[in-house]
């Protein structure tokens, strides 16, 4: 069986300002493109279908839509809803539209009731697992603890204790949308994170292990934008289509075309998707940017630009707009230069009482402060701390001259 | 500071009691409160506003406003919050002035307003404060902030959350100044002056104490006053030359003094020249007149010569001479011995005095023999005696052991008419003691007797007083009673008076309805209260009382009277009386009788024991005398046959010893004689070869004989006399020819006489200018070392003030420039507003931070130290830079979205750098109270990320909206629900 994987589609996003929906348009035309093409038996949509809880019209349209573009091909769509759609909203309708082909995931009332479908070699049962907030539903799915881990084990094991009754042999798959990070990857270094996710952690962690996931066929993952497979070939990211973040300028964006064999193997090979225009991030002085011709070709990109003149340019947004149809970010080198030198604890931690006022001395005298005001200055903050008056230091010798001799 | 838990009742839109758990709700960093307009949400801020200051932010001011409208009355208005400041956890229950219902009775009351502060710890609660100002007080040391400050930086308020951004300079440095504490900065800048000041006081007491010396110098060398600059160089050339006038003085000086001394010397000596050739002329006339004294007195001198000469040789005689006399006197003596002790031995043996010497010694010899002879005698004469004396005592002990055995026989006979005597004794107490118990009891029953009828006849008058009274009450009684009755027909009749004056003619009666009343009752003058009928009831009523307890006091003495009655019995007093004193006197007879009971059961037993003692002493009488029998007879045999033995050595005598004794003297006495013999022998002797001796030695001196020898013997000392004055002669002899011989003295007499009286007076002269020259070198040499020891003495203090200058110096530029008063410095800054700058500086580079990611990189916060106020001290200044134009641009020229993402992000930097100040106030509940509104979707999701950032850190972030998104974004919420009865709570968790 030919499954399509996807997933953060984000409907409606805008970055930094500029829309994206001319490109999600886009892409939609090419999913429904390789879908006929690939000759796709289902297409698994793992999550963040929206980018709000309240989408806008547009991107409601749109994926109206897709899955009715779908629907007509004969294309079954498995979906789960993520963390930025609202479950409620998304999945109005959902009992309706099976009917038609559309099965939406979107609480876990449904978590053991997969969808079923069968090619030469037997049956596939795919299983939605939303995303779950675990304050709400830690409960009544009886989880250990309040958190992602807990929550997901015990919907995991609700749709294992299904699977087991099933007819053996039967192939499983499971759609997940959640942060999860390969076995032994204790603190999630091992995933690539872009700036575009939304956090979700709960109780200070965020992450489950790919453990949790044992003996599933084909685990479809969604949440991270980046296409990576915490457990090679079984449990998969697609990546978001298209790049929602400047960190994500590097990433070559896909669906995931997963082939589930007889014995429930999986060959995997990735589909780049079209960019409707790159998101680049440049860094150079003004004047490179208004005459380099390595810099102009960008122009037309979506551009993060960072000036690293060490002057400050004048009206430098303006200047730029003329050359640049799309600067969506600027940020000036000479404003932030000594920001990036200082770590952030650091520019808190400031400077000591005695380091202040040696500070204060040298603005305003132009020179260092010398050994003998140190010396003094801390002497006085000694003595105020210890709340006692201390005497003069340096030398101090009683001059006793009626005696003709001194001490 | 961190918010745990917020209770309110009956506080704006609340009703009742509610209850906020800020600890569960920020559990993930933000939390939401929503609900309709109105309904309350920021009630719950106000409230925390209200517990920590009094007072709630914006135009809503305290008191009774606060107090919920749809409280129940009898419902208290108050917040409870639970806040850790520091690290000290709190709890402060505040509740305003309000009028709440009354506890007993109707109507409200004022409560006034109350306010109680506890401290939370591991044992507890314990109060710490109470009452407005020591609330407020305590808190203000631990919350450096006052409420308006609070409102700008902790809980950013509806609509004013951009005050901070905005502020002017002098606005900004008062809440700086609070949640920094630099008030240590503006202490070390006072610490500075006190610093210079004590050490420029310090320098002036020295640079006084130089000057002081220099004066001092100055006077004691009569030289002008130094006037210069304390400097080495400058003091040194004021006193070098004053040293060198003086040196030149000394040199002069002692100049003088040797001459003089020279002088002196050469008329000194000249002096003494004189002296000494006057001395030895003289010396040669007094030896010429000692020459014709000596002449005079040789004769003399010779003689004492020849007799010193003949006393020697006399002298040299005395020793022997002085023997011969001894012995002669001691001859004398032993022949009166010999004469004495002849006459003694002739007593004792006569005839003894005429034997020789020879003889004498043989009868020693005899006397000897016939003494150690008697010697064993004499001991068994000893043995004898004591013989003798055991017989005696044998014989005693016998006689007294018959005595003591008839005694004791006598006694044992004695004994059994003894025992039967005391016996009957001993029965006879018994039997007197039987009697005492029987007449006992009997005394005592007479004697109730006796105390019953006494009691009977007291009863009796008690009985007929209670009696009397009983009548006197009863009489009360009824008198009450019936005033009673004429008081109420008195009332009665008032009452009908008064019906009587309500009567209007032609208008029914109240009584009877009729309209016609012929004869009205007419007024009583006095009218009767029902008090008065009241207090006379209570008047019959106590009377009743009163007779009711009479009665029943009568009854009780009544019946204790038949009681006596019957224990006293028929009898008369008199009968009775004499009977117990019969009975008395049985009983005391008879313990009479049976006292000496004790006695008589000793004297059985002393019988006893004398019977026994008396049979031991017989037996053993017995048994001495047996014993004493046995010896006597063995003694008496034994003395018969030494007496026997001893008859014949006894001689004549009485005794052996007596014998003995005889011999024994007269032994003594011959040999006394004997040794006497020999010693008159001897000393003539002796006598004889000395007068040889002595006369050969006379002859040898010239002497005739003894007797002219004896004369011619010195007298003590006379001998020492005369060589002395033989000596003395020879010597002065001597002297003289010496001095006529002295050629110095033979010369000196041939000079002429020297002038003594003129030569001393020029040597005084001498020594008198040499004296006054030597106190004028010693007084310039005085000066000179004066000065030298002052001047440097001087110059050590000069150089000692030179580092105490330079330290004041120091001080004094820096604490001047530490209080913004140093004109040379870069700008009139003080420290304390340089450190405030410098924080805001912080501030706004760590605000910045954020603010460019919620403004994608747009905006930035600058501080400025230009100052709005108009002086030209540094300012507390922001600005905002806008990197799309690479301008600064004021804070007010943002728009209302941009100004609210600003303010936040400046809160946030402000709670950021104060917490990590060491020492600081951790902030980490921060409220923001709508504002959300004014972004759009994209700056909106910026702003969250950036908030959802802060759980990171700690940072809880309560957030008041109504904005959809982020119901859906925020899982942690708290909905405010409102009702009729005015506003709940519910904690929800999760989208919508």
């Amino acid at each position: 069986m030919r499954l399509l994987h996807t997933s953060d589609w984000h409907l409606g996003r805008s970055l930094h300002g500029y829309s994206l929906l001319e490109a999600q348009r886009e892409f939609v035309d090419f999913l429904l493109e390789v879908v006929a093409t690939e000759e796709v038996d289902v297409v698994l949509l793992a999550g963040d279908i929206y980018d709000r809880a309240i989408p806008a019209t547009e991107a409601v349209a749109l994926l109206n839509e897709v899955l009715t573009q779908l629907s007509a091909a004969g294309t079954p769509l498995v979906a789960i809803t993520g963390n930025h759609d609202s479950p409620a909203r998304v999945g109005f309708g959902s009992e309706l539209m099976r009917a038609a082909g559309i099965h939406m995931y979107s609480s876990i009332e449904t978590l053991a009731a997969p969808t079923m479908l069968s090619d030469l070699h037997g049956p596939v049962a795919i299983y939605g697992l939303p995303f779950l907030e675990p304050a709400m539903v830690w409960r009544s799915l009886e989880a250990q603890r309040c958190d992602h881990q807990s929550v997901l084990e015990a919907a995991m094991s609700q749709i294992r204790a299904h699977l087991c009754g099933l007819q053996p042999g039967t192939r499983s798959v499971v759609l997940s949308h959640a942060f999860v990070v390969g076995v032994g990857d204790q603190d999630g270094s091992g995933a690539e994170v872009s700036e575009s996710e939304r956090d979700i952690s709960v109780g200070g962690s965020a992450m489950v292990s790919a453990a949790l996931f044992e003996g599933v066929d084909y685990v479809a993952l969604g949440h991270l934008h980046g296409a990576q497979q915490p457990r090679n070939g079984r449990v998969v990211y697609s990546g978001s289509p298209l790049a929602y973040s400047f960190s994500e300028e590097h990433h070559t964006k896909s669906v995931t075309i997963v082939d589930l064999e007889q014995d429930g193997t999986v060959a995997i090979r990735q589909v780049p998707t079209p960019v409707h225009r790159p998101v680049i991030r440049l860094s150079g002085e003004l004047e490179e940017f208004l005459n380099e011709p390595s810099l102009l070709a960008h122009r037309s990109d979506l551009c993060s630009i960072h000036l690293t003149d060490s002057e400050t340019p004048i009206e430098p947004m303006a200047r730029l707009r003329q050359s640049y149809d799309h600067v969506l970010e600027l940020s000036l080198e000479s404003r932030l230069g000594h920001q990036h030198d200082l770590s952030y604890a650091k520019r808190l931690a400031g400077l000591s009482d005695l380091e202040l006022s040696e500070q204060f001395i040298a603005d305003m005298w132009g020179r260092p402060a010398l050994p003998t005001e140190t010396k003094l200055l801390q002497a006085g903050l000694e003595s105020l701390r210890s709340g006692q008056e201390s005497s003069v230091t340096g030398n101090e010798r009683s001059i006793n001259i009626d005696e003709g001799q001194h001490s | 500071m961190r918010i745990h838990r917020c209770t309110v009742a009956a506080f704006g839109s609340f009703g009742g009691q509610e209850t906020v758990d800020f600890d569960d709700l920020s559990a993930d960093g933000l939390f939401l409160l929503h609900g309709p307009t109105g309904a309350g949400k920021t009630t719950i801020l106000d409230a925390i506003s209200f517990a920590l200051f009094g007072k709630v932010p914006g135009d809503r001011e305290e008191g009774t406003n606060l107090r919920s409208h749809h409280a129940q009355r009898d419902v208290v208005t108050s917040v409870t919050l639970e806040v850790t400041l520091g690290v000290r956890r709190f709890r402060i229950f505040r509740s305003p002035k309000q009028s709440v219902l009354k506890k007993r009775g109707e109507g409200l009351r004022e409560e006034t307003s109350k306010v109680e502060l506890y401290e939370i710890g591991p044992d507890g609660e314990v109060p710490r404060a109470e009452g407005t100002r020591d609330v407020d007080e305590f808190l203000a040391e631990l919350l450096p902030m006052k409420a308006d400050q609070f409102y700008q930086l902790v809980m950013l308020p509806q609509g004013d959350f951009a005050k901070f951004l905005r502020a002017r300079s002098g606005d900004r440095q008062v809440l700086l100044q609070m949640l920094f504490a630099t008030q240590r900065f503006e202490a070390l800048e006072n610490w500075l002056k006190e610093q210079a000041d004590a050490l420029g006081s310090k320098v002036e007491t020295q640079e006084r104490k130089i000057r002081d010396e220099l004066r001092l110098m100055a006077d004691r060398a009569e030289a002008e006053e130094y006037e210069g600059p304390l400097q080495k160089a400058g003091v040194e050339s004021w006193v070098g030359p004053l040293l060198e006038e003086v040196r030149q003085l000394g040199s002069e000086a002692s100049q003088a003094l040797q001459f003089a001394e020279s002088e002196h010397r050469q008329w000194r000596s000249a002096a003494e020249l004189g002296a000494k050739v006057a001395d030895q002329q003289a010396q040669m006339a007094q030896a010429e007149a000692d020459v014709a004294v000596l002449e005079a007195g040789r004769e003399e001198q010779a003689q004492n010569i020849q007799r010193l000469k003949r006393a020697g040789l006399a002298a040299q005689l005395s020793e022997s001479l002085r023997l011969f006399d001894a012995i002669t006197t001691q001859r004398e003596a032993a022949l009166q011995t010999k004469e004495q002790t002849k006459a003694t031995a002739e007593l004792l043996a006569p005839g003894i005095g005429d034997l020789p010497e020879s003889a004498l010694a043989e009868q020693v010899a005899e006397l000897d023999q016939v003494l150690r002879s008697l010697q064993s005698a004499q001991e068994a004469e000893h043995q004898l005696e004591v013989l003798l004396q055991r017989i005696d005592s044998n014989q005693a002990t016998v006689a007294t052991a018959d005595t003591t055995i008839s005694k004791a026989r006598s006694a044992l006979e004695a004994i059994p008419e003894q025992r039967r005597t005391a016996t009957e004794r001993h029965q006879a107490c018994l039997s007197a003691e039987l009697e005492v118990s029987k007449f006992g009891p009997q005394v005592e029953r007479l004697q109730a007797q006796l105390d019953a009828i006494a009691e009977f006849e007291r009863l009796v008058e008690l009985v007929s007083a209670a009696l009397i009274s009983a009548e006197q009450q009863r009489a009360v009684a009824v008198s009450s009673r019936e005033a009673h009755v004429e008081l109420r027909e008195k009332q009665l009749d008032g009452r009908a008076s008064w019906l009587a004056q309500q009567l209007v003619e032609n208008e029914p009666c109240s009584v009877c309805g009729s309209t016609v009343h012929p004869e009205p009752a007419s007024l009583s003058p006095e009218a009767v209260s029902d008090e008065a009928v009241a207090s006379s009831e209570r008047r019959v009523a106590e009377a009743q009382l009163a007779l009711t307890k009479a009665e029943s006091h009568l009854a009780s003495c009544e019946a204790s009277r038949d009681a006596a009655k019957a224990m006293a019995g028929t009898n008369s007093v008199e009968v009775v009386t004499a009977e117990l004193v019969a009975a008395r006197a049985a009983v005391d007879a008879a313990l009479l009788a049976a006292e000496p009971r004790k006695e008589c059961e000793d004297a059985l037993l002393e019988i006893e024991a004398r019977e026994q003692r008396a049979a031991a002493a017989l037996e053993s009488a017995q048994a001495k005398l047996a014993a004493a029998r046995e010896t006597l007879a063995v003694d008496l045999r034994d003395r018969d046959r030494i007496v026997g033995e001893l008859e014949a050595q006894r001689d004549q005598y009485a005794t052996i010893s007596d014998r003995v004794r005889v011999l024994t003297e007269q032994r003594k006495a011959v040999v006394e004689l004997l040794a006497a013999h020999k010693r008159a022998a001897s000393l003539e002797d002796q006598l004889r070869s000395q007068s040889a001796l002595l006369d050969s030695a006379l002859l040898e001196r010239g002497f005739v004989d003894i007797a002219q020898a004896r004369t011619e013997q010195p007298v003590p000392g006379e001998v020492e006399q005369l060589n002395l004055q033989v000596n003395a002669f020879v010597a002065q002899e001597q002297r003289i020819s010496a001095v006529l011989a002295d050629p110095t003295l033979i010369k000196a007499a041939k000079s002429p006489a020297p002038d003594l009286a003129m030569l001393t007076q020029l040597e005084v002269a001498a020594t008198e200018r040499l004296q006054a020259a030597g106190i004028v070198t010693n007084k310039a040499q005085e000066l000179g070392a004066y000065l030298e020891a002052r001047s440097a003495g001087v110059e050590q203090g000069i150089e000692a003030i030179g580092p105490l200058l330079a330290e004041y110096e120091t001080t004094r530029r820096l604490a001047n420039l530490c209080a913004g008063r140093d004109g040379s410095a870069a700008q009139k800054n003080r420290l304390s507003t340089y450190v405030l700058a410098s924080r805001l500086e912080q501030v706004a580079l760590v605000a910045s931070e954020r603010l460019l990611r919620m403004s994608n990189g747009r905006y930035s916060l600058l501080y400025t130290d230009e100052a709005k106020d108009g002086r030209n001290r540094g300012g507390l200044g922001l600005k905002v830079f806008d990197a799309h134009t690479g301008k600064e641009r004021d804070t007010t020229t943002l728009s209302g979205g941009e100004s609210f993402f600003a303010s936040l992000a400046l809160a946030l930097g402000v709670a950021d750098v104060v917490t990590a100040e060491s020492g600081g106030l951790a902030i980490e509940t921060l409220f923001i109270d709508e504002g959300f509104g004014t972004l759009d979707e994209d700056t909106l999701n910026e702003v969250m990320v950036v908030l959802e950032d802060l759980k990171a850190g700690g940072r809880r972030v309560g957030i008041v909206s109504h904005v959809a998104e982020l119901r859906s974004r925020i899982p942690k919420q708290l909905e405010v629900v409102a009702l009729e009865r005015g506003s709940t709570l519910r904690v929800s968790a999760g989208q919508q």
